[in-house]
């Protein structure tokens, strides 16, 4: 080993030489041969090394010709000390020669055996994995926090309506508080009803759980032509006294509604004048320092929601502990 | 115009889906179930009666979709 390691590192030109041969050796056909040729002319020109020519076409098949271990191993080693040799003044300090050079002498008995290549391979190949997996890790890492970004760069923001009591108000008026927003309309024939229900129904559990704080329930509106605070306020009371619905001027819910990209779209009017807005079933969680956190669809169960908030809260809290 | 009330809706939706069972009774023959519609069409509002009809329409063939039945993916149905 403690011959390999330096070897790889200063005699670069040989190296491709030192790890080819294995295969080679293996692999004794034309191919084999064809490559023996090449190095041996590599070696001659780049080193000076002279290998006899005649004998390995010839003898290529036979185990006692050029393409044996142990002919190989003299070939490799005469390039190995070679190659050191080019570089030694640079790279190599003098005292670690001589054993180079007793490994010569013994090149029956090949020193740099099969066994170190081998060792040597499988470093590389440890080496090379675990470049990898590093590598993977890392990526991974990048895209996690990527997407985490996204999330928090793409969703939520400040909005100012009108609540279901008449008053003018910001979202900026619940920071320090949980809201749950869920956007709807009050003409809703089956899918508002039944959400708005599911949201009660959540918050009745984080009311009734004392590790939670208060969570305000809000709707906003999709249809700001006919939902009035009035008419909102009659509609949220018949769910819950906890939710506070938002109106406004269709200018202001549509920023309220690009801000947390739902869609809304209000169909075609009938003869009594009456139509039905088409929107986005989702609710979304936002924390006390105004940030989106989590949004949730129509799929999803109160239960699943209830775990969800509280799973939410508990890391923000121990995050905000960490914060100081 | 108001929206309907809660009991409007509990009353529409009860109607709506008496109607539905009966097309699934009756292997979606709207002539036997003439009574349920009437009752149905009067308890709801008709913006809300069309709603409810492309629903289960929506509803049927999201079946189909699921049951691996969708030839009509290929061919829609004509619309009368």
């Amino acid at each position: 080993m403690g011959l390999s390691v330096p070897f790889l590192d200063v005699c670069c030109v040989c190296s491709r030489l030192f790890l080819r041969r294995p295969f080679q050796v293996a692999h004794a056909n034309f191919g084999t041969r064809f490559t023996y040729y090449v190095n041996r002319m590599h070696l001659q020109k780049e080193i000076g090394l002279k290998l006899p020519l005649s004998s390995c076409l010839t003898e290529a098949k036979r185990p006692s010709g050029c393409f044996n271990p142990a002919a190989i191993s003299r070939a490799r080693i005469l390039a190995v000390t070679s190659c050191s040799q080019m570089f030694s003044t640079q790279q190599q300090p003098h005292d670690h020669m001589p054993p180079k050079k007793k490994s010569i002498d013994q090149s029956k008995k090949s020193p740099i055996s099969w066994k170190t290549l081998l060792i040597v391979a499988g470093l590389g190949g440890a080496f090379a994995i675990g470049m990898h997996m590093v590598k993977k890790e890392k990526e991974e890492e990048i895209k996690k926090s990527r997407t985490k970004q996204m999330g928090k760069a793409l969703l939520g923001g400040d909005w100012t309506l009108t609540d279901h009591h008449g008053n003018r108000r910001s979202s900026k008026e619940f920071r320090g508080q949980w809201i749950l927003i869920y956007f709807g309309f009050t003409n809703c024939p089956d899918i508002c009803p039944e959400e708005i229900e599911k949201i009660v129904r959540v918050i009745n559990q984080t009311d009734a759980d004392k590790d939670l704080p208060e969570i305000q329930p809000i709707v906003i509106t999709v249809d700001p032509e006919r939902d009035t605070p009035e008419a909102l306020k009659e509609y949220c009371g018949e769910f819950s006294p906890r939710l506070l619905g938002f109106t406004g001027t269709v200018e202001e819910i549509t920023a309220a509604t690009r801000a947390y990209r739902v869609y809304f779209s209000a169909g075609p009017k009938d003869e009594d004048n009456d139509y039905i807005v088409d929107h986005s079933i989702i609710s979304y969680l936002v924390n006390p320092h105004g940030e989106f956190v989590d949004y949730f669809g129509q799929n999803k169960t109160s239960a699943e929601i209830y775990k969800s908030i509280k799973l939410h809260i508990s890391s923000y809290y121990v995050a905000e502990k960490k914060r100081g | 115009m108001p929206f309907p009330k809660q009991e409007e809706r509990k009353k529409c939706w009860a109607s709506k889906d008496a109607y539905w069972q009966c097309l699934t009774d009756n292997n979606e023959d709207k002539a036997k179930c003439l009574e349920q519609r009437k009752e149905y069409e009067s308890s709801c509002i008709k913006q809300w009666v069309t709603y409810f009809d492309r629903r289960r329409d929506y509803l049927k063939f999201k079946e189909k979709i699921d049951k691996g039945e969708a030839d009509e993916i290929l061919e829609p149905p004509k619309t009368s």
